[in-house]
């Protein structure tokens, strides 16, 4: 049974020639006759419905090469889809030669014919063109093409079984979508056709500049589909204009005609060797730019362009990976496993910085294990390159010096794991590696804070979220966050309580100054709410001129409208000293408490921090902290309590001493080694 | 049969010894190098790619050498 044959044609504006394609196709009885117009303002629309075809009407910026031609192809019906433009005429034979080439093999996917020029085309065009189709076939017969043969494809003129366009169909690109398809169905093992019988007539013939800009286009497309890049050869423009001159003389034109058309093909064949060599770099050109030098008037822009990858490894590799693959597989549990020691514990931190509090718990902790005869290794998940430059040695000897003197190795990246009993996450993003890891028999997950509230409505956020539905026993800094994850999330585990370093923060000599406040100013921690810190002491200061602040927390200054001291980051026993020193601390924390107020009141300080949090929850009332509304007032207000009533600063500064008495890092070890054991009997159960 | 099982129990708990031994010493060895080789890692370029060359090696001992002779010139002064 013959093979019915749908005609597609693209059309804007195409009235000048418009007329003359449908008649020519009609004459050869198609099976189907489309024409979809985006947005035409000629007579494109009246001429397509008065030959015949069927109108498919789209906004003209719902228009693309690939995209608009699958439309097409999904509206026809015919085994055979055909594509022509709006100013390519068919000649006669030109639908027979379509349907005889899709016999010649029955993997034949796609079928194109020559385009040839118009009796009054340059001749420089209709050289190129006639030369360019003769090569695909020199003895005038049909051809064959595999895989490696040449991709050339055209949808001026070419036509597609059905089943071969819908495995592969059109890509969605600005231009060449064409081209995409013949270089794809080679590969996937489809034959391509050249019929010289299926001949249009189609040339564009523009002046220099303009063509230079079309082959802007052109090869700008070609570099995005195919990534095909065009040199910039001046002997190859002396040679096509050597070959012009052949060709006019080959064509009977006079030597006067010659010397008339010579300068011209020059100009074109320059501006076409330039046009083309900057179309295959345009994406290194400015948008505005590639505006002037598109015929199309198409920027960078609009419809895209193709941006080369960093190549480099995602930060967010390990969460693709473990969505995509899961997480490894534990060990098999060993009988008392859970009860052994030393085990071995790897430590997964995230990049640091001196003066970061979690990353001094997490030390601190690792040291208390050290001591309780456990093996620990650190390896720092750093996938962003915050200590690119430093390798692990230099890292080790920063986490030593900036924190606590530990045993344990430190370890870049996971090239040399070797796995462990026990590894412990210890931030939201160090939660997906530690999940990919093998050849460990549990995993756990050190818990500083909530980390979602770190982040606005995100992927972070999200991300931050789910580690805690992953299944790892999490080990919760105080009870406040091991209830909020046990609620929000149905998370598993336990929780330690934050200790104090007793040999450095301890009550002293130093005699206490007057009207002196201590504020943690660490202002890049949003949740350490630095701004409501400043004005509440603003306010504070205004109340009382004579009122020194001192802010600690990071080295760069915070610019504040008020005179201060500014101390940095500084080493643990200056800190402590400075507490002695003072009346009224300072530290704010929207989420879960931190060392900070802990060691102000081992010190004999009491402090000021937001009631109906974690510090409330953690430390109560009733005992060193002075409790505020989170607003500026009420928080100077609490501050000039502490400094104006002796009673009450001397009633919080003994009972904050008191209730961080217990509060030791030996203990808080201690919890957290039972903690990790009960990971492993987890397992073993 | 109870024997040869708590036989296997027993070489289990030998072998689970064994590997606790292994990872400490491991370990242990790892972060005594780095204690080692920080200074080198500190400097501002690779010395694994420097030393393999005559030239490089003659450079960096001269200087090594200048540095340790003007620490000790500083040690004997001050």
């Amino acid at each position: 049974m013959p093979k019915t044959l749908s005609i597609v044609i693209p059309v804007k504006d195409g009235e000048e020639r418009l007329e003359e394609v449908l008649a020519a196709v009609a004459s050869q009885g198609p099976h189907e006759l489309i024409v979809i117009d985006s947005g035409s303002r000629d007579r494109s629309r009246e001429i397509a419905r008065a030959g015949g075809a069927e109108l498919i009407e789209i906004a003209p910026e719902e228009f693309g090469h690939g995209r608009t031609r699958n439309l097409g192809a999904e509206r026809s019906s015919g085994d055979l889809i055909c594509f022509l433009t709006q100013d390519a005429i068919p000649v006669n034979g030109w639908l027979d030669a379509y349907r005889e080439a899709f016999t010649l093999d029955e993997r034949a996917g796609a079928a194109f014919g020559p385009h040839l020029p118009h009796p009054d085309t340059s001749p420089m065009i209709s050289r190129d063109l006639t030369e360019f189709f003769k090569g695909f076939a020199p003895d005038g017969r049909p051809v064959l093409q595999r895989r490696g043969d040449p991709t050339f494809l055209s949808n001026v003129n070419a036509c597609y079984a059905r089943d071969c366009w819908a495995e592969l169909r059109f890509p969605e690109v600005a231009y060449s979508e064409d081209q995409a398809f013949g270089s794809a169905m080679l590969e996937a093992g489809w034959v391509k056709v050249f019929h010289p019988g299926a001949a249009v007539r189609h040339a564009h013939d523009y002046g220099p500049l303009d063509f230079s800009r079309r082959y802007f286009d052109e090869y700008r497309g070609l570099r995005e589909t195919t990534g095909h890049v065009e040199p910039l050869l001046a002997k190859k423009a002396a040679r096509e204009l050597v070959q012009d001159a052949r060709w006019m003389r080959e064509q009977g034109m006079s030597s006067g005609t010659r010397a008339r058309w010579l300068p011209r093909a020059a100009a074109h064949q320059a501006g076409r060797r330039v046009g083309s060599a900057l179309g295959a770099r345009a994406a290194r050109l400015p948008d505005r730019l590639q505006r002037k030098l598109s015929l199309e008037g198409r920027g960078a822009g609009g419809s895209g362009r193709a941006v080369r990858g960093s190549r480099g490894r995602s930060p967010y590799e390990e969460i693709l990976q473990l969505y995509a693959k899961g997480p490894a597989p534990l060990e098999e549990p060993v009988e008392g496993m859970a009860e052994r020691t030393p085990l071995h514990i790897a430590v997964v931190i995230p990049p640091f910085g001196k003066g970061s509090g979690g990353h001094m718990t997490i030390v601190t902790l690792i040291d208390r294990l050290e001591r309780a005869g456990h093996t620990c290794s650190i390896w720092i998940y750093d996938p962003r390159g915050k200590h690119l430059r430093q390798n692990a040695a230099v890292l080790r000897r920063r986490v030593v010096d900036d924190f606590v003197p530990v045993r344990a190795p430190v370890y870049k990246g996971f090239d040399d794991w070797h796995g462990a009993d026990v590894a412990v996450a210890t931030g939201w993003d160090t939660v997906y590696p530690v999940m990919l890891l093998p050849h460990l028999r549990a995993r756990a997950y050190l818990i500083n804070d909530h980390e979602p509230e770190f982040f606005p409505t995100s992927a972070d956020s999200l991300w931050a979220a789910h580690t805690y539905e992953l299944g790892l026993y999490g080990i919760a800094a105080g009870r406040w966050l091991r209830d909020l994850l046990e609620q929000r999330y149905g998370q598993r585990g336990g929780w330690f309580r934050l200790g104090v370093d007793h040999e450095i923060y301890r009550p002293g000599p130093e005699e206490r100054r007057r009207d002196t406040v201590i504020f943690y100013a660490r202002g890049f921690t949003a949740r350490r709410a630095v701004p409501l810190g400043e004005i509440a002491l603003q306010e504070l200061q205004r109340r009382r001129p004579g009122l020194r602040v001192v802010l600690f927390g990071q080295e760069d200054q915070l610019g504040l409208p008020f005179d201060h001291e500014h101390l940095g980051v500084v080493e643990p026993e200056v800190l402590a000293r400075r507490y002695r020193q003072t009346s009224a601390g300072l530290c704010l924390s929207l989420t879960n408490y931190s060392l900070i107020p802990q060691e102000m009141l081992a010190c004999g300080l009491p402090c000021v921090d937001v009631a109906g949090g974690s510090t409330e929850a953690e430390l109560g009332r009733d005992g060193g902290v002075e409790l505020a509304d989170p607003d500026p007032i009420a928080i100077a207000d609490a501050l000039e309590r502490l400094l104006e009533d002796r009673d009450l600063w001397e009633r919080r500064s003994t009972s904050g001493l008191a209730q961080v008495e217990e509060a030791s890092w030996d203990e808080a070890g201690r919890q957290v080694e039972h903690h990790l054991r009960e990971a492993l009997r987890e397992r073993g159960s | 049969m109870t024997a040869e099982v708590e036989q296997l129990r027993a070489r289990v708990e030998e072998l689970e010894r064994e590997l606790a031994e292994r990872s400490a010493k491991a370990e242990a060895a790892v972060a005594a190098a780095q204690q080692r080789s920080y200074w080198a890692d500190r400097l501002p370029f690779d010395l694994n790619a420097v030393m393999p060359t005559r030239a490089g090696r003659v450079v960096y001992l001269v200087l090594l050498g200048t540095v340790r002779a003007l620490q000790a010139l500083k040690r004997r002064l001050l």
